[in-house]
């Protein structure tokens, strides 16, 4: 059913200190959300990555493979999960600065930046393979990427404030 | 012609969806719409790009019927589902809710069968019934696992 990796070396390497590194930052950095909103936070990035990918690396459009092969693979499975810390990341400081205004709009050119970087180091360790893909086009998608993650932060903050607040008993 | 049906029933859904009183929080419906996303986007991959065994069709056309129904439809039948059985408390008619949702999924599944967007190839209603009726489950069972934490925190 899903692969094993054609040959373990520097991309699962990546995948496996990633993925051990993000979620220890999680659980290190003081909380601010409720659980809820940070799993919802995390079910989002994970579902979104994995659409996202099947979209484009998958059967129709096939840009660019995702490890070894073009076929679906464990690490394939464990790497989707390195991408949700990212967005908690994003999200976590906004919240904890506070950003308003022109300061949302640069806050995410910068985290458009710094996902730049990200892709590129994950590139050096062979995690994707682009056949119609540029890195350059990955600027734009992740620009529009983490304005989805601004709104659906403040969709689901907004909701939960709504229904913690319906159920305060009135005094 | 795949398009035009499966963009009106699925604007039909979302239309009923939205406006039909709700049992379920809209975190809740949130969380059961991204799971169900989530497991029917891996176990696509898996069948279609490991099993080859289902194959979607090369047209632009072909391609957005094919992702509004499992990103959009799919997802919005089971939460839709998961909020009605709710309401209801006789075992029989949660089994029926249960059981119409899936054959539902699978009707729609068939239904882009034979406009031909998708191409079964050693794959029949039978496996799909089977996967959905999985796929339900797992969203049944992560949802109450769910709903317990948000209805602790929303009563903290």
């Amino acid at each position: 059913m899903l692969l094993l990796p054609e040959k373990f070396d520097q991309n699962e390497w990546f995948i496996i200190i990633s993925f051990i590194l993000t979620y220890l930052l999680i659980l290190k950095l003081p909380k601010r959300f409720p659980l809820t909103i940070t799993l919802l936070i995390l079910f989002f990035g994970m579902a979104y990555v994995q659409v996202t990918d099947h979209i484009l690396a998958g059967a129709s459009y096939n840009l660019y493979d995702i490890n070894d092969s073009g076929k679906f693979e464990w690490f394939d499975l464990i790497g989707w999960f390195i991408y949700p810390p990212f967005g908690y990341f994003f999200v976590y400081f906004l919240d904890k600065w506070s950003f308003r205004g022109l300061q949302i709009f640069l806050y995410i050119l910068g985290w458009s930046l710094i996902a730049m970087l990200v892709e590129w180091i994950s590139l050096k360790f062979n995690m994707f393979k682009y056949y119609h893909w540029n890195f350059f086009y990955s600027y734009p998608v992740y620009l529009l990427t983490l304005g989805i993650y601004l709104l659906f932060y403040l969709y689901i903050t907004s909701a939960f404030k709504k229904l913690k607040s319906l159920r305060k008993p009135v005094n | 012609m795949s398009f035009t049906i499966y963009s009106t029933i699925s604007l039909i859904a979302i239309i009923y969806c939205t406006v039909r009183p709700k049992i379920l929080n809209t975190l809740e419906l949130t969380m059961i719409f991204l799971v169900v996303m989530y497991i029917d986007s891996n176990v696509m991959d898996l069948v279609m790009l490991n099993l080859d065994r289902i194959v979607l069709g090369k047209t632009g056309s072909d391609r957005f019927t094919f992702y509004l129904s499992f990103i959009v439809l799919y997802p919005l039948i089971i939460s839709c589902s998961l909020d009605h059985l709710r309401k209801v408390q006789a075992k029989l008619a949660k089994a029926l809710m249960v059981l119409s949702a899936v054959f539902l999924i699978v009707g729609l599944e068939s239904g882009l069968k034979y406009l031909k967007v998708l191409t079964y190839k050693n794959w029949n209603w039978s496996f799909d019934l089977f996967l959905w009726l999985c796929i339900y489950m797992i969203t049944y069972f992560l949802h109450s696992l769910f709903r317990k934490l948000v209805l602790k925190e929303l009563n903290h």
